[in-house]
């Protein structure tokens, strides 16, 4: 089943005395549980697309449907409401809220909804990402790869559609980058998680179903991934 | 899970305000600047606005009660058409009945003990009673009912005043109509104008008014307040303008409310006034601003990432609200508390008991006023409100991304840099030091906008605290005590002591020399030719005493004279209703010259120096009055003085009098005097009429109204509304058939020996007085400015003790102000710190660098001030020049420099202690 359709993706940055084309034209869709990487160089338009599918940013042209919904159609808050439901983000920076501990960080998107986590899931969640033993601390007391997972886990506590990750291992070294690549590859399997991830790193593409590679703000050839 | 439910709740409200209380304690170094930011400018403001309201209420009071009367201004001999018309006016507070019926006489033989007068309720209520303190019963409404002040009691020998007592009074009704009557006390109370020289004024029933042939609805006198907005004069022109007057001798007599008088004598007027709460208010609005503006960064990226996280706008809003609601609220309850603290009890006891010491006190004086205290409060709130607002506005309108990423810029605005060329690039190394005040000015001027703002609150923030200074130092009283020569000898009129004419009574505005005294009255038993005010002897005494500066000396000399006027000459004067022609037809009979009717028979002339003809000149070419000032300097003509005595139609009259001709005669001599005071009527008869001495006929040239503004000050001795006051130059004066007096006497005593001077005064003053009063001549008194500076002493304490809270407050004001930016800045900046400590920046270089930041807000600030802030301080002397006689514009250079090394002493101290602290870094 269809989970995300972007269609015809376009986003131009225009200035008095120049424009960016940082997305040209982008078509693709994703199906449920599939695990997409986006693969590109810096400037290639990885990230623009990943900010345009999770509703971080409106399309110049084109538009992006999540589970039949259309974002072009959505106010901003429609669609802020809609992201905190529907989509969770995993950034290069963790960018966990640093005034709360990790559980409060982890059910944040939850309580902005009003609504209480789902117990077990929670603990299976936290338990497969390891940090079980760190929910009462805060964000700085820990390591990068610590705190990726909490941000891994902020994304998936509310079992998102889609989880949109950028750059997850940008900021943590080779061996770490690796260990959280993988809890990101087996929530997504546990949990039937669709996933779409944005990287310049093979090594860490290498973990999707599929690959699709990007260049000058399009897509070029449709890979599969290493898992495939 | 359930072992560990971590500190979260249950719902999404419960969630922000838990999120809003983490946000408030991770900014907690922020927040507590914020609190007390808002503490401070919620009770500076409490307190500036009481004070100068208090200040304003005293000053109404004393004004009131100085004056006898709460009317401003005044329409004599009106109707009851004319009353309708004027309490239809919509720049017409409120207009009161007051109709003169009579005097008491003083059981002692000699004077009255007050005047007698009949008001309506408007009259009493709103005009006169709020003159009057201790106020005992009610205002008489039975027909033998009246009310009398104490001090008239006094004199009738009642020491215990009972309601309902007995009063049995001789009662002057006219010039020549007397009666007995028995009244019954129906209250009493305190007035307060024998301070200023004021007759006391009793008041009886309408009832008995009307019994005595009087009324309120014919030929009452109008009293009329005004919007207090209005000044006098406007309110004049105004009034003459839109009331049908019925004869040419009614006129307006306009002049300032107590309140407009308040204002003006605080800040210039109410303009001013409000510009100053304007600079005050936005003072306190930025020192609030400037502390949210430097965290705005930091707080836009928080937001945008809880934005990414799915907070909506609404959520945001409350998220950041929520963060700030403790501190600002805390902060507003805190300076509530301290300034309702502050004005309970400190003000009143300085304000209260020094302001109104000699005025009946200030128990009707609020200094507690629970209304301006809750605007304050409300008004910090609306800043603080206003100052998050650009924070929300700025993180709502950027994108999630835009706003975590958020640097303080505008997105998408790049300031164009010059393209470098190849040689441009090798850039001129610099020295360590000059590296860092490199990075100092573009982390200033990184944010111009931010930058900007900043130096103009600081600005702001001095320049409010300066205008106070210079309006505290320059409306000092004793400015206008220090305009006044150091002593001012003159001679007496009839009844100086008993009525406080020459006594200023605490009033450093009135002038001594001012009466409502006629030329009868000013020299009664001395209205003879030979009679000088002040005797050749006393006079060289005076000039020669030891210690006196010579060159201070100003004599004004003259004469008193009996003018006759031409029939055009005379009409300004005649406010009969008749013309002159008329008057002379209807009173030629009696032989008496129509002067004599309109009481213009006696007048002094002053001789005028040539400088003192030529700034009259000057004033009158300035004002187009149309006058023969050519004659005057000439030696061939006189001028008429008034003080504002001509309505507009009389001005025109007065006009087409210029160039009419005028004889003056000498007064009799004493010998002749003496002669018919002994004779009976057939020896008069006998002797027929004065043969006095007349002078050839010299050019009036005109009238000219003394109480115009820019009017040239020069010294003269008695005057007023009664009393005819001509000057001419020497030359013109040598043509008159008298000799020249000396009327008064101004000198400076020689720095220090003020005291020395005034001793020879009173020895020579006291010498003459006992040696005219065994002659039975009018004696001699003296004004020193030392003792009208010590009976002003606790009134000029506190007015410059209300501008000095008010100029202390608003100079903290802004050096908090600048505290605030430093430590703020510093607090949001740690990250940054951290990463250049990384680097390599040693902590000593960041001090050093944020000194030098803080040094380029200083110089760009003090720059500013001392250009334009300087312009800005000048035009608000001028205008406050105008405003108070006796203003002097003072730069404040003291203050000023004192100021800027407090703000780098600042600028330099935070950082040292910050780095001590170990506030630089995370």
């Amino acid at each position: 089943m269809e989970i995300v359709r972007a269609a015809g993706l376009k986003k131009y940055y225009v200035t008095d005395t120049y424009e960016v084309r940082a997305l040209d034209g982008v078509t693709l869709c994703v199906e449920e549980g599939e695990f997409l990487a986006v693969v590109g160089t810096s400037g290639s338009g990885k990230t623009t697309l990943l900010n345009l599918m999770g509703g971080l940013e409106e399309p110049t042209a084109g538009g992006v449907w999540i589970r039949g919904s259309s974002l072009k159609d959505m106010s901003r808050e429609e669609r802020t409401v809609f992201r905190r439901r529907n989509i969770g983000f995993v950034f290069q920076q963790f960018n966990l809220v640093p005034m709360l501990d990790v559980y409060e960080n982890i059910v944040l998107p939850l309580r902005l909804d009003g609504e209480e986590p789902d117990e077990a899931f929670l603990e299976e969640l936290v338990t497969a990402l390891g940090i079980k033993g760190k929910l009462g601390r805060m964000p700085q007391t820990l390591s990068g790869g610590q705190q990726q997972r909490a941000a891994i886990a902020r994304a998936l506590v509310t079992k998102p559609a889609i989880l949109l990750a950028d750059e997850p291992t940008g900021s943590l070294d080779s061996v770490t980058g690796m260990e959280v690549m993988g809890l990101l590859r087996t929530c997504a399997d546990r949990f039937r998680q669709t996933v779409v991830l944005v990287t310049h790193q093979e090594a860490a593409a290498q973990m999707a179903d599929r690959v699709l590679r990007m260049s000058d703000g399009r897509l070029s050839g449709d890979k599969g991934g290493g898992r495939l | 899970m359930r072992e560990y439910r971590g500190r979260m709740a249950g719902s999404a409200r419960q969630a922000m305000r838990m999120l809003s209380r983490r946000g408030a304690r991770a900014a907690a170094g922020r927040n507590r600047i914020l609190f007390f930011a808002v503490l401070f400018c919620t009770a500076a403001m409490a307190v500036i606005f009481t004070f100068s309201t208090g200040r304003i209420q005293a000053e109404q009071i004393r004004s009131v009660r100085q004056a006898g009367t709460a009317a401003s201004t005044c329409l004599d001999r009106a109707d009851m058409s004319q009353y309708e018309s004027i309490r239809s006016l919509s720049y017409i507070q409120a207009v009161g009945r007051k109709t003169y019926a009579g005097r008491a006489v003083s059981p002692k033989g000699e004077g009255y003990v007050c005047r007698l007068s009949a008001l309506d309720e408007v009259g009493w209520e709103v005009m006169e009673s709020p003159a009057y303190t201790e106020i005992e019963g009610h205002y008489p409404t039975g027909e033998q009912e009246i009310m009398l002040p104490l001090r008239a009691l006094d004199d009738l020998g009642i020491s215990r005043p009972r309601e309902g007592m007995e009063i049995s009074l001789e009662v002057e009704k006219g010039l020549f109509e007397k009666s007995r009557e028995t009244f019954l006390l129906s209250g009493w109370y305190t007035d307060y104008t024998e301070v200023s020289g004021g007759e006391a004024q009793g008041y009886i029933s309408v009832a008995k008014l009307e019994d005595w042939g009087g009324s309120l609805k014919e030929e009452t006198e109008l009293l009329i307040l005004q919007r207090d907005t209005l000044d006098g004069q406007q309110a004049e022109e105004r009034l003459y303008r839109d009331v049908g007057l019925e004869t040419d001798a009614q006129r307006f007599t306009g002049g300032n409310t107590a309140s407009y008088e308040a204002v003006r004598r605080l800040a210039g007027g109410y303009g001013t006034a409000a510009l100053a709460a304007a600079v005050i208010l936005t003072g306190m609005f930025f020192l609030i601003y400037n502390v949210m503006q430097i965290s705005m960064a930091g707080d836009v990226r928080q937001m945008g990432l809880l934005h990414i996280l799915g907070m909506t706008d609404a959520q945001l809003r409350d998220f950041y609200l929520g963060q700030l609601k403790g501190s600002v609220l805390g902060g507003v309850l805190a300076g509530t508390a301290l300034s309702a603290i502050l004005l309970l009890t400190w003000v009143p006891r300085i304000l209260g008991e020094k302001y109104l010491r000699d005025w009946g006190g200030a128990e009707s004086v609020t200094f507690f006023h629970p209304g301006i205290l809750a605007a304050c409060a409300a008004f910090a709130l609306l800043a603080a409100g206003g100052a998050a607002l650009p924070v929300i506005l700025r993180a709502v309108s950027l994108n999630a991304l835009e706003a975590s990423a958020y640097t303080g810029g505008r997105p998408g605005k790049r300031r164009k840099r010059r393209a470098v060329t190849g040689e441009q690039k090798r850039r001129r190394p610099r020295s360590p030091k000059r590296e860092l005040v490199f990075m100092a000015w573009q982390n200033v001027t990184r944010h111009r906008g931010r930058f900007l703002l900043t130096v103009l609150s600081l600005s702001l923030g001095m320049e409010a605290a300066l205008g106070a200074l210079v309006v505290a130092r320059g409306a000092d009283y004793r400015g206008a005590v220090a305009k006044r020569p150091d002593f001012v000898v003159a001679g007496s009129s009839c009844y100086p002591a008993e009525e406080g004419e020459g006594d200023l009574g605490g009033n450093l505005e009135k002038d001594p020399f001012l009466t409502g005294k006629d030329g009868f009255s000013l020299l009664y038993d001395n209205d003879y030719d030979e009679f000088s005010p002040i005797s050749p002897e006393v006079k060289e005494q005076l000039l020669t005493a030891e210690g006196v500066d010579q060159s201070s000396v100003k004599l004004a000399e003259g004469g008193y004279l009996s003018p006759a006027f031409s029939r055009k000459g005379l009409e300004p004067l005649n406010d009969s209703g008749d013309s002159v022609e008329e008057l002379e037809e209807e009173y030629g009979s009696t032989g008496l010259p129509v002067e004599v009717m309109l009481g213009a028979d006696f007048c002094t002339v002053q001789i005028l120096s040539e400088e003192e003809i030529q700034e009259l000149t000057d004033f009158a070419r300035e004002q187009d009055m149309g006058l023969d000032m050519d004659s005057l300097a000439g030696g061939n003509g006189v001028l008429l003085l008034h003080d504002h005595i001509l309505s507009p139609a009389r001005e025109k009259l007065a006009r087409e009098s210029v160039g009419e001709p005028i004889t003056f005669s000498a007064l009799w001599t004493k010998e002749e005097r003496e002669r018919r005071m002994e004779a009976t009527q057939e020896e008069l008869e006998q002797m027929g009429e004065v043969q006095r001495q007349t002078s050839q006929p010299l050019t009036l040239c005109g009238y000219m109204n003394t109480k115009a503004e820019g009017f040239p000050d020069f010294p003269r001795s008695w005057h007023g509304e009664n009393i005819l006051y001509f000057v001419t130059s020497r030359e013109g004066f040598e043509k008159l058939p008298t000799e020249a007096k000396t009327l008064l006497v101004e000198l400076d005593a020689e720095d220090g020996r003020e005291a020395d001077v005034q001793k020879d005064i009173e020895r020579i003053t006291a010498a003459e007085n006992r040696k005219r009063d065994e002659a039975g001549e009018a004696g001699v008194f003296f004004i020193s400015a030392g003792d009208l500076l010590e009976e002003a002493g606790s009134y000029i304490f506190v007015s410059n003790l209300v501008f000095a809270v008010i100029a202390v407050l608003l100079i903290f004001a802004g050096l908090l102000n600048y505290f605030n930016v430093c430590v703020t800045g510093i607090l949001s900046r740690r990250g940054e710190f951290d990463m250049m400590e990384k680097i390599g920046m040693t902590r000593r270089q960041q001090r050093w660098m944020l000194a030098a930041e803080g040094g380029f807000y200083v110089l760009t600030a003090a720059v500013l001030l001392l250009t334009a802030g300087s312009a800005l301080l000048a035009v608000l002397g001028a205008v406050m020049e105008r405003r108070i006689s006796w203003f002097a514009f003072h730069w404040p250079a003291g203050p000023a420099a004192l100021m800027t090394a407090g703000l780098f002493v600042i600028c330099l101290g935070v950082p040292f202690l910050a780095c001590r602290r170990g506030s630089l870094s995370r």
